[in-house]
C-alpha cells in the first residue's frame, strides 16, 4: 500500500509510523498520511483507494480531525497541505483561486497586502486551511455581517471518492450555470470528495475596524445589552456574548462578569457614529475600546477555547430566542463556571467549549444525556445542537454528534453514493 | 440549437403534444377544482413561452394548485401517468426554462401567492412561491426591512421563479444573489414526497440541500414555501448618474471603482442604444441621448460619510473621462434613474419586433475588452446590439434587436450570440449570471464545464428526479444525461464516451436534436421523458 501511494505522490508525500501518529483521528492512527502535490495526484490516490476499499480521511492542516464520530479504521489521511499556493489572484477582480491547503493566516497576509480580505474567521485563527473551513462550513463571529463559507465560495475543484476531478462553480462573482454543487460540497465534511482548490469572493478591507467590549453583571444584563444593540440601527460586523471565566481573562472585565463584544466596520464616520450609538446603549456601563493590536489579540483569544476544547457544541435557534438558547446551554454541567459559553449573539448561536479537564469531571453518559436534552428542547422550535467536536467516550455513551436530518437523509445518502460510490471518504463519521 | 431556433422562430407555434386523457383531466380537476385546470388550446397559448419568446410550445395542460398538499397530489398523479411537468411562476424567465417541451404539463404556482409570515425580530419571511418579488419588498418595508435580490422584472416575477433560477439583480453586487437569501424551503419532490429543508433557527444538519435546490431550474421539484432572509432598509442612499462620451471610459470607470475598494450597492451601465430607447419611451429620465454610455452608481448604508463616499466615486468617474456626474437630488429622481435602467429592456423592445437578451459574466477587469468584442461581433453580423447590464458584477446583458420573420437575420443572431458567449468564456467568464441555462443555453454548458462535471450534475439530478419528469429537456446538452431516454442507468458513462467519439469536432457534434415542439417519445405521455427522442 505504502509503495503504491509513494508511486503516485513521491517519496516525500507519504508519512508513516510515528510521523503519521500526529494525524490520528479520534485516536485512530492512519497507516499513511498522504500529501498529493497536485489535483491529479489526489485523484490518482482516491481512484486507487476507492478500488482497494481503503478508508480515507480528508484533511487540511490536521487541526479539526476530531469532528464527528470516530472512524472504525483509517487507512489514509489525505491532506491538502502541499496544495497551498495562490493559483490566480487579480486584485481588481476581487476574486482569488487558492489551493485548499493554504492556511487562512497566509491567505490573510497575501490579500492584506492588496487592501483586501476574506471575511471568514473560524475558531483557531489562521492555522486552519481554507479547504477545511469550506469543507466543514466553519465560520466565526464575522458570520453576522459576512455570512459563512457558502456565501464566499464561487467555485471549487473537487476530487470525488472515486477519483473524478470536478470543476464546480466558476471564477466570476455571479454564476447560475448548472446546479450549485458548490453549495452541496461546502459543509459536506469531505464525505463527497477532497476539496483541492477554492475560488473565493474577496472584499476590500474596511476603512475602519473597531471593537468595543461592554461589561455586564450577569447573563441577563448581557442579553439586555445584546437586545439594545440589535435595536440600535447599527449593523455590527460581529456581536458576541462571552461568559465567565473567559471574559475576565481576556476582556479585562471582573471575574464574575460577562461581556458583550461588538465589532464595527465601514467608513470612519459611519463607524464613529455606530460607536457612539453603542456607548449610548451601554447606559453608563463600562466600555473598553482596545486599539487595533489589542482587538486582534482579543478576537484570536475568543477563538482559542473552541480550538482547544475537547467538546464543542453549537446550540442554534432564532436570534430572538437567544435568552432561551443561552439558558439551555447554561444547564450543561459546569457552564460559565468551569468553562466558557460564547455566543454569536447576533446570529442566535451559543457555543459550549468544554476543555478536557472539565469534561472528565462528569461521566460521559451525563454529557451525552445533557446534550441530548438540550437538543430536544431546541428541536421543539426547529433549533439545532451540532456537536462539531466530541470525544469518543461521550459518543459511545449515546451522543449523536449532529442529530437527525429527518427524511432528507434519504437524498443525502443517495448523493453520497454518487460522489463516493465505494464509501471510502470519512466513512460513518457524518450523519450518513 | 440553430435548427430548433429556426423551427420555432418562424412564427408558427410548434405542434402541441396530444391532449391529456379526459380521465386524467378529471382527476386533476378533482384535486385542484374545475377552474384550476386549463386545457382549452387557445388559453394554453398564454403559456407557450416564457420571457424568451423565440421558443414556443404550448403545454398539454396547465394546473394551478393551491397549497403544498395540492401540489403534491398533482405531481403524484402526473408521475403515476408518466406525464412530465414544468413548474412555472410568472413566466418572465429569459432562458426558456419554463418551456413545456416533451409533452409537459405546466404546474402554475400563480395562485399560491400568500405571504405566510414576516418575522421582523429575526429578519425572516416565509412566502408561497407565487408571491411577486416587489410585493415582498413592499410588505417587508413596513418593518423597515427589504428583500435584497431585485431582478429587473421584480414587478412581475415571483419568489418561486427566483428560487428556481437563483435570480440576481442590480443590488446583488453588494448583497448577493437569491441563494444567499434563502434559508429554508418546503419542497415537493418529483415523486410527490413533501420535504422540509432548512428553515427555522437551526443550523444545517447534513448536506446543504437548500443551497443545492436554489437554482435547480425546476428539475428537483417544486418549492411550495420559501423562507427568506430580509435585510434592513438602508439609513441612506446616494445615487449617481455618470455620463460618458466613450464606452471604454465607462467600463474602465467600473473597473476602477471596484479596484479602488468601493463597495457600491449597485453599479449599472447603459450604452447609447439603450439610453436613446429609454429616452424615447415613457421611462425617459433625462439621460443625454448623445452620450455613449451612462453609469448608475448607488451607495447605501449609514448616513454618516455616505455622501463623501459617493463624491469620491464621482471623482473616479470624472478621472476616467465622465463628462458629467449627477447626483439624484431626491427619491423621485433616484426612482427615475432606476426606472430607466429597469425598464430598458421594455424600451428596447419597441425598436424592433424581437429582442434577444443575453446573459453572461466576465471578470470585472475584462469588461472593457469583452464589451469591445461584443460591439465588434454585432458589426460583423450587421446586427444592432444594445448593452445594459450589471457592470459591477461583470454581468453582461447584450440585447440583440432583430426581426424573427427574417430568417437570414435570425441565423446571424444565432451565430453572433454564440460568438459573444465564446468571448465571455474565453475571458474567464461564464454563460449565465442570473437568467439560467433553461432550454436556450444547453449547448453552451460544455463551454464551461468538463464532461465529468456535467455527468456529476446529471447524477445529482437523478437523485432528485430519477424518472426525469420534472422539467425535462433543460440545462444539459443533448448528448449528456442520455440515460434519460430509457430506464437503464448503469451504462451511462460508457454511452457518453461513445457519443463523444462519434460526435465529431468543434463545428457541431453529430447528435440528435429534439425539436422543441415535437416532444419526441414523450408525446404520448409515456414514461421516461427522454431527451434524445
Amino acid at each position: 500500500m505504502i509503495e503504491r501511494l509513494r508511486a503516485i505522490v513521491g517519496e516525500g508525500g507519504v508519512r508513516t509510523g510515528s510521523a503519521a501518529a500526529a494525524w490520528a483521528v479520534h485516536g485512530v492512527a492512519a497507516a499513511a498520511v498522504v500529501a498529493p502535490g497536485s489535483v491529479e495526484e489526489a485523484a490518482a490516490v482516491l481512484d486507487l483507494a476507492s478500488r482497494e476499499g481503503w478508508r480515507v480521511e480528508p484533511a487540511g492542516a490536521g487541526t479539526w480531525l476530531g469532528w464527528g464520530r470516530p472512524p472504525e479504521r483509517v487507512d489514509v489521511v489525505l491532506t491538502t497541505e502541499r496544495l497551498a499556493g495562490i493559483e490566480a489572484y487579480e486584485p481588481a477582480d476581487l476574486t482569488a483561486v487558492v489551493g485548499a491547503g493554504m492556511t487562512l493566516g497566509v491567505l490573510e497576509d497575501t490579500l492584506g497586502r492588496h487592501g483586501q480580505w476574506l471575511p471568514l474567521d473560524p475558531a483557531g485563527g489562521g492555522v486552519g486551511t481554507l479547504g477545511a473551513a469550506v469543507s466543514l462550513a466553519e465560520a466565526g463571529p464575522l458570520r453576522l455581517a459576512h455570512g459563512t463559507p457558502r456565501d464566499h465560495v464561487l467555485g471549487l475543484t473537487l476530487v470525488t471518492g472515486d477519483g473524478r476531478v470536478l470543476e464546480l462553480g466558476g471564477r466570476v462573482v455571479k454564476n447560475v450555470a448548472g446546479f450549485d454543487l458548490v453549495k452541496l460540497v461546502t459543509g459536506a465534511r469531505g464525505t463527497l470528495g477532497l476539496v483541492c482548490r477554492v475560488c473565493v469572493r474577496l472584499r476590500p478591507l474596511p476603512e475602519r475596524d473597531a471593537t468595543l467590549v461592554l461589561a455586564a453583571a450577569g447573563p441577563d444584563a448581557a442579553l439586555e445589552l445584546v437586545a439594545a444593540i440589535r435595536d440600535a440601527r447599527i449593523e455590527p460586523a460581529a456581536l458576541e456574548l462571552v461568559s465567565p471565566p473567559l471574559a475576565a481573562g481576556i476582556l479585562g472585565v471582573g471575574a464574575a462578569e460577562w461581556a458583550v463584544v461588538v465589532r464595527l466596520q465601514g467608513g470612519s464616520e459611519a463607524v464613529a457614529e455606530a460607536e457612539a450609538r453603542v456607548r449610548e446603549r451601554a447606559q453608563g456601563g463600562r466600555v473598553v475600546a482596545p486599539d487595533a493590536a489589542g482587538a486582534q489579540a482579543l478576537w484570536a483569544a475568543l477563538g482559542e477555547p473552541e480550538a482547544r476544547a475537547a467538546l464543542v457544541a453549537r446550540l442554534a435557534d432564532r436570534p430572538s430566542e437567544l435568552a432561551d438558547t443561552l439558558a439551555t446551554a447554561l444547564e450543561l454541567p459546569g457552564a460559565a463556571r468551569a468553562w466558557p459559553l460564547l455566543a454569536h449573539a447576533g446570529s442566535g448561536i451559543v457555543r459550549a467549549a468544554v476543555p478536557a479537564d472539565a469534561l472528565s469531571s462528569e461521566p460521559a453518559g451525563t454529557w451525552a444525556e445533557a446534550l441530548g436534552r438540550a437538543r430536544a428542547r431546541l428541536g421543539e422550535r426547529r433549533g439545532t445542537v451540532l456537536c462539531v467536536r466530541a470525544p469518543r467516550d461521550v459518543i459511545a455513551a449515546g451522543l449523536d454528534p449532529f442529530g437527525d436530518p429527518g427524511p432528507a437523509l434519504r437524498l443525502m445518502r443517495a448523493l453520497k453514493k454518487e460522489f463516493d460510490p465505494a464509501g471510502v471518504l470519512a466513512a460513518g463519521r457524518f450523519v450518513l | 440549437m440553430i435548427d430548433s431556433y429556426k423551427t420555432t422562430a418562424g412564427g408558427e407555434p410548434a405542434a402541441s403534444a396530444a391532449p391529456l386523457s379526459p380521465a386524467l383531466v378529471a382527476e386533476l380537476r378533482r384535486i385542484v377544482g374545475r377552474d384550476a385546470v386549463v386545457t382549452d388550446p387557445a388559453a394554453l397559448l398564454v403559456y407557450e413561452s416564457d420571457g424568451l419568446t423565440a421558443y414556443r410550445v404550448p403545454p398539454r395542460a396547465v394546473v394551478m394548485p393551491r397549497g403544498t398538499e395540492e401540489v403534491a397530489a398533482v405531481i403524484r398523479l402526473l408521475v403515476e401517468a408518466g406525464v412530465p411537468f414544468v413548474p412555472r411562476g410568472a413566466g418572465t424567465g429569459l432562458s426558456g426554462g419554463a418551456l413545456a417541451v416533451e409533452g409537459s404539463v405546466v404546474v402554475s404556482l400563480s395562485r399560491m401567492d400568500r405571504i405566510l409570515s414576516i418575522d421582523p425580530a429575526n429578519r425572516r419571511a416565509r412566502v408561497e412561491p407565487g408571491v411577486v418579488n416587489a410585493r415582498l419588498g413592499r410588505a417587508a418595508a413596513a418593518y423597515g426591512l427589504t428583500y435584497a435580490p431585485d431582478p429587473s422584472s421584480q414587478a412581475a416575477c415571483t419568489i418561486g421563479g427566483n428560487v428556481a433560477e437563483n435570480a440576481g439583480g442590480p443590488h446583488c453586487l453588494k448583497y448577493g444573489v437569491t441563494s444567499n437569501h434563502v434559508t429554508g424551503l418546503t419542497v415537493v419532490l418529483p415523486d410527490g414526497e413533501v420535504l422540509e429543508l432548512g428553515g427555522g433557527g437551526g443550523e444545517t444538519v447534513g448536506y446543504d440541500l437548500v443551497g443545492l435546490f436554489v437554482g435547480s431550474e425546476g428539475m428537483f421539484g417544486v418549492a411550495t414555501e420559501i423562507e427568506v432572509r430580509l435585510i434592513p432598509l438602508p439609513e441612506s442612499v446616494e445615487t449617481l448618474l455618470a455620463i460618458f462620451d466613450h464606452v471604454d471610459d465607462a467600463s474602465r470607470a467600473v473597473s476602477a471603482i471596484i479596484a479602488e475598494g468601493f463597495l457600491p450597492a449597485a453599479l449599472e451601465m447603459a450604452d447609447q442604444a439603450t439610453i436613446r430607447a429609454v429616452e424615447e419611451s415613457v421611462y425617459a429620465a433625462g439621460f443625454p441621448t448623445d452620450a455613449a454610455a451612462a453609469l448608475v452608481v448607488e451607495f447605501d448604508g449609514p448616513r454618516a460619510g455616505l455622501a463623501a463616499e459617493a463624491e469620491r466615486a464621482a471623482e473616479v468617474c470624472r478621472r476616467e473621462g465622465a463628462r458629467e456626474v449627477r447626483r439624484a437630488r431626491d427619491e423621485a429622481e433616484r426612482q427615475r434613474f432606476w426606472n430607466a435602467r429597469k425598464k430598458s429592456f421594455g424600451a428596447l423592445g419597441r425598436l424592433a419586433p424581437d429582442l434577444l437578451v443575453q446573459d453572461a459574466v466576465v471578470p470585472r477587469t475584462k469588461l472593457p475588452a469583452v464589451l469591445a468584442r461584443i460591439y465588434e461581433v454585432a458589426a460583423e453580423y450587421r446586427l444592432k446590439v444594445a448593452n445594459v447590464f450589471h457592470a459591477g458584477d461583470g454581468n453582461l446583458h447584450p440585447c440583440i434587436l432583430f426581426d424573427r420573420r427574417n430568417p437570414d437575420e435570425v441565423a446571424r443572431v444565432e451565430r453572433a450570440s454564440k460568438e459573444m458567449m465564446h468571448a465571455c468564456v474565453a475571458a474567464g467568464g461564464t454563460i449565465t449570471g442570473e437568467h439560467g441555462v433553461g432550454y436556450d443555453k444547453r449547448e453552451y454548458m460544455s463551454l464551461v464545464f468538463t464532461d465529468a462535471t456535467l455527468e456529476a450534475m446529471c447524477d445529482v439530478r437523478r437523485v432528485f428526479n430519477p424518472r426525469g419528469l420534472a422539467n425535462p429537456g433543460k440545462v444539459f446538452p443533448v448528448r449528456v444525461c442520455r440515460e434519460w431516454a430509457g430506464p437503464a442507468t448503469a451504462v451511462k458513462r460508457v454511452e457518453v464516451a461513445e457519443l463523444r467519439e462519434a460526435g465529431g469536432g468543434e463545428g457541431g457534434p453529430a447528435i440528435p436534436r429534439p425539436s422543441p415542439g415535437g416532444g419526441g417519445g414523450a408525446a404520448g405521455g409515456t414514461a421516461g421523458g427522454g431527451m434524445s427522442a
